[in-house]
């Protein structure tokens, strides 16, 4: 009782400080716990990075915030798409050799766990006395999409610039666009996806397809944040053989990073055909045949892991 | 002042200082846990790098060049660009005198570049530019630096249309006291801009007098208003460096099927119009019935009827 | 007071207790009921908050049995639709004893099948979306569209066939009914005291739901099967689909309603009014059904198997092989298709006893049909399955789909048992001079 006051007021504020900080601290820890989902894996790629304080290190590269970037459009100009575009790939079958690298890509891009793939490399044989091939397998866009079609919320959407996309933020998870796809294109969050809690607390924009949302539908989105900057989709860069091929139709023009081509040139000398033409879904992308190949079919299959080579029994007969 | 406010006890202001210091080191732990946890960075120790970096040199229009630095370092056999690096580019006079162009860092892949003028610079005897790229250096990264002589040189480029057949005229000109002097023998592509990359259309080789001609196709889709970004480009040559130069011409075909607005289609927003009618006749006869019942319900539960109960 | 015949009073006297009070043995079926709904409540829960993980879908068989019992109720629902409307419209007399069990089917089921298909749906939390942004062009939303306009048909037409009941039993002094729920009946029984204007009412508007409620059962059914229809998939990408999906439904309602009228009139002894002729009249039907369903599914598979087009093939040799599905598909033809026309056929067996039988092995047989129908060809994509996770290349029911499978059938259940406690199963107002004169012949 004999405190003079202001000594008083004193201890307040210092209580309340360091409640204040506690509290901040315990909101800062809730905050990531309830965006937390589970951690992610290292990919086990390195990187080195300069820090600012003129430290050199080498970090995992899945910690790197190669994240998708929303490049800060709105949700009609996502729908709309980039103005005077038509987007078009090709996909150069001679060349691929099973890599895996545009699937790596793809998954650490867009935060994805390892056994969700966005784009698959198929072993395909088309009859028993055919040779099998790889095939490397995106959304095909296509321009008569059975998919959105079928959507009954306008969830997923064909674009002016011919991406089909989806915003899962509308989805309502019915699953018809899966049923619908002839090509097992889409993937569904099935329970609460693997990802950081940074990747989850990321704002949502279907040109980034990230974070991934339980109980929606996602898939390959040709990646459009990236081009928006002028950049080609991941798996194109990432390719070490350049098999994609990735450009504007209007434009006439694909290129795969090193060689620029047009469209109608190499589909025209290279005898380019779109997947199961007879189903009428005209897809966006093309694909050249497995001509004078760069590698023998065998190559894809070195150095794989049991369980994903394990996918390829039934074609090889084993 | 009356001694209304009542203090706190003694025992109160225990029990809130031991709840402030617990909240506090809950704070610490939360906060040191989480740096801990954070990006595990994994510091490389003990080990000085070797860093490398190249450089080159892009002569553009306009008496304008461009320096490209590229700062990498060799991590298990490979070598990896390193981001985050400030690069610092000069001009180097005849005497030696470095004179600093000006500062940039590298962007993740390693690279930095930086645009400037070509005319306040200076020329040694012979006329050529010394430029230099230096990393300084740090605890873990060796220093490092490159330098490029060249000398300036410029492409002018013509367009020339004859009979809807097109053409591009270049010409590629040393810079001399005397005045331009011809470069001969030259490879001379052609490029157009497109989205993602340039597509080479052309190509040709100068003759004595430095100056190529080269077919421009003219079945290329332009823009909206047809036209498109011509570029004419020397790569890499040992004495200039990068030699490009570009021209905006109404020379491709305009895009027609830029749509704005989506059709009315099963996979578009809008549905065909037949659907749309469809749906309101059937909901319409359906439900119209529908409220034509409920309408004689509500006559049996209020209209009072005066034949109560048939005999 | 409103005029009841001797054969209604009869009826009223038959189902007065059942609507009085509840009985212990009753409370403990209810009960029961509650247990089983109790179980697919937290199966329901856990796949809610767990994901659907929990059953057995994945990213091929993206559906399963959920939307197999969709169609199984929905089908079942046409018993009272079809049955009773064409009856109805035909001014057939025998019809008046099973319409209001019909009905009641039909409206029960109604309310369940839809449920089943919120079950398939990812994100519950989102389903005014399917509103907020309708699109015209899906099948769902037409799906939306046609089964509520088809509940609220289902509703109306119940309703209409029933007030005169109702009216009945807010009057009747032979009923003892507490105080609340006489309440009910005097407003649900509107103003109704037979007046022949109000009869007239009653009359035109029965008229009309009967005339419109053909029509909406089978756009119903045609747009549910257009869910599998409009898809570029093998087994469903078929243009008989929605005339095939169309007459199963008819058929299985029938097979139900059989199975329905069997167990009524052994728990409550109604031989008086449910007849054995309407066992051999509901047979009839079933015959013609089933032979009309066979010819579909002959047509269907025979069409598939001449052309041989190599992804339709795939499907069908799965179906036809007995390590996949081919004990199923012929279980489903000999239970579904040549049994019944068989135990109809028959005169020997053409017994009340023996078609409640077949009806029941022809309604199992019914809904495996549907499963068939859904999971093999989700099984056959396009490009053949490359993964070695089972569960991605093979459905296998899990125990939260089986929980929600049977509280969507105790639900049923329960609310008959419910509705028994508001309504005589067989309506008092219409019971004609046809079932007064079997009591007669029976008392003497």
């Amino acid at each position: 009782m004999e405190k003079p006051e202001n000594e008083m007021t004193n201890q307040r504020r210092d209580f309340l400080k360091n409640a204040a900080l506690g509290v901040a601290a315990a909101a800062c820890g809730s905050a990531v716990c309830s965006c937390g989902k589970k951690e992610e894996k290292e990919s086990g790629e390195k990187v080195v990075l300069l820090s600012p304080d003129g430290e050199l290190v080498t970090i995992d590269s899945s910690h790197l915030r190669q994240v998708h970037k929303t490049v800060g459009v709105s949700r009609e100009e996502a729908r709309h798409g980039i103005p005077g575009r038509k987007f078009v790939m090709v996909i150069d079958l001679a060349r691929c050799k099973n890599a895996r690298k545009c699937v790596s890509a793809c998954q650490k891009m867009h935060h994805l766990p390892e056994e969700k793939e966005w784009l698959q490399v198929r072993l395909m044989k088309d009859s028993p006395e055919a040779p099998p091939y790889w095939f490397p397998k995106t959304c095909f866009h296509c321009d008569n999409p059975p998919c959105v079609k079928v959507c009954p919320v306008d969830a997923t959407f064909k674009r002016q610039d011919g991406l089909v996309l989806i915003d899962t933020e509308r989805c309502i998870g019915c699953k018809f666009c899966m049923a619908a796809c002839p090509y097992s294109t889409r993937v569904f969050n099935w329970s609460e996806p693997e990802q950081s809690a940074e990747v989850a607390c990321l704002t949502y924009s279907p040109e980034t397809s990230v974070p991934s949302k339980v109980g929606t539908v996602e898939k390959c989105d040709f990646c459009p944040d990236m081009a928006r900057q002028g950049e080609l989709p991941d798996c194109v860069t990432a390719c070490p053989n350049g098999v994609f091929y990735f450009g504007d139709e209007n434009e006439d023009v694909v290129t795969n990073g090193d060689e620029t081509v047009r469209f109608s040139d190499i589909i025209k000398d290279r005898g380019g055909y779109r997947f199961a033409e007879e189903l009428g879904t005209e897809p966006r992308v093309w694909y050249l045949p497995p001509k004078d190949r760069l590698f023998p079919v065998e190559r894809g299959l070195e150095g794989l892991p049991d369980d994903i080579r394990n996918r390829y029994k039934d074609v090889l007969g084993e | 002042m009356t001694n209304r406010i009542i203090p706190f006890s003694y025992w109160t202001n225990i029990r809130l200082r031991i709840l402030g210091i617990g909240l506090t080191v809950i704070c610490y732990i939360t906060c040191f846990s989480t740096m801990m946890s954070q990006d595990s960075l994994s510091t490389e120790t003990n080990q000085l790098f070797k860093s490398k970096i190249t450089l080159s040199a892009n002569q553009l229009q306009e008496g304008s060049i461009e320096l490209n630095s590229l700062l990498r370092v060799k991590v298990d056999n490979v070598y990896q660009g390193i981001s985050n690096a400030k690069i610092t580019f000069y001009n180097v006079k005849s005497d030696g005198e470095e004179k600093a162009l000006g500062e940039k860092i590298t962007a993740p892949n390693g690279k930095a570049s930086l645009i400037f003028k070509a005319a306040d610079l200076a020329a040694d005897a012979d006329g050529y530019f010394s430029f230099l790229a230096r990393f300084d250096g740090n605890e873990k990264l060796t220093a490092g630096e490159n330098d490029l002589r060249i000398h300036p040189a410029k492409l002018t480029i013509e367009p020339i249309e004859a009979d809807s057949t097109y053409t591009i005229k270049i010409m590629a000109t040393a810079d001399s006291p005397e005045g331009p002097k011809p470069i001969a023998d030259a490879t001379v592509g052609l490029y157009v801009k497109r989205m993602f990359s340039s597509l080479k259309v052309g190509e040709g080789t100068t003759d004595e007098e430095g100056t190529v001609e080269i077919d421009f196709p003219n079945n290329l889709p332009g823009d909206a208003d047809a036209n498109v970004v011509i570029t004419a480009l020397i790569e890499e040559s040992e004495d200039y460096g990068s030699l490009a130069a570009s021209v905006t011409k109404p020379w491709g075909k305009s895009v027609a099927n830029i749509e704005t607005e989506l059709p009315r289609a099963l996979w578009s927003p809008h549905p065909p119009t037949w659907m749309v009618v469809t749906f309101f006749i059937l909901m319409g006869t359906v439900w119209g019935n529908y409220l034509i019942i409920v309408y004689k319900l509500f006559r049996i539960r209020f209209k009072k009827d005066n034949t109560h109960a048939r005999a | 007071m409103m005029k009841i015949s001797a054969a209604g009073n009869q009826v009223l006297k038959t189902f007065a207790p059942q609507m009085e009070r509840t009985t212990l043995r009753e409370k403990a079926w209810i009960a029961f009921l509650l247990c089983v709904i109790g179980v697919g409540i937290y199966a329901l829960y856990l796949q809610i908050t767990v994901g659907h993980t929990v059953t057995g879908m994945r990213d091929n068989v993206v559906w399963g049995i959920y939307i197999a019992n969709f169609i199984f109720f929905i089908g079942i629902s046409y018993a009272g639709a079809v049955i009773s409307g064409f009856l109805h419209l035909l001014k057939i007399e025998w019809r008046k004893p099973i319409i209001r069990i019909a009905e009641l089917i039909t409206v029960i089921a109604t309310i369940i099948g839809p449920l089943f298909i919120l079950l398939c749906v990812g994100r519950l939390d989102r389903l005014h979306h399917l509103v907020l942004y309708a699109r015209l062009q899906s099948p769902i939303t037409w799906d939306v569209l046609a089964i509520s306009t088809y509940l609220a048909g289902g509703v109306i037409f119940l309703y209409l066939a029933s007030i005169k009941d109702f009216a009945i039993y807010r009057d009747s002094t032979d009923l003892h009914l507490s105080k609340w729920k006489r309440r009910v009946f005097k407003f649900l029984a509107l103003n109704y005291h037979d007046t022949p204007s109000q009869e007239r009412g009653i009359h035109v508007s029965m008229n009309l739901m009967a005339l419109m409620i053909i029509p909406l059962a089978v756009i119903v059914h045609s747009v549910l099967s257009w869910i599998f229809g409009m898809t570029l998939r093998p087994g469903w990408h078929s243009t008989i689909f929605g005339p095939y999906f169309v007459l199963a439904a008819i058929y299985s309602g029938t097979g139900v309603l059989i199975i329905a009228l069997y167990i009524f009139r052994l728990r409550y002894k109604l031989e008086a009014f449910i007849l054995d002729k309407h066992f051999t009249y509901l047979g009839y039907i079933m015959l013609v059904l089933a032979a009309g369903y066979g010819y579909f599914t002959f047509s269907e598979y025979l069409t598939d198997w001449y052309g041989s087009e190599k992804w339709t093939g795939q499907l069908l040799k799965k179906l036809f092989s007995w390590n996949e599905y081919g004990g199923l598909f012929l279980f489903t033809n000999i239970a579904g298709i040549i049994l019944p026309i068989f135990v109809v056929a028959v005169p020997a067996l053409r017994k009340p006893k023996y078609l409640a039988m077949v009806s029941a092995l022809m309604v199992l047989a019914m809904w495996v049909k549907r499963y068939l129908i859904v999971v093999p060809t989700l099984e056959t994509p396009l490009l053949p399955i490359e993964d070695i996770r089972p569960e991605y290349i093979k459905y296998s029911i899990t125990w939260v789909e089986w929980a929600l499978t049977f509280s969507g059938i105790a639900l049923f259940l329960l609310l008959f048992t419910i509705a028994s406690k508001f309504m005589t199963l067989i309506p008092v107002s219409e019971i004609s001079e046809m079932a007064e004169e079997n009591i007669q012949t029976k008392e003497s």
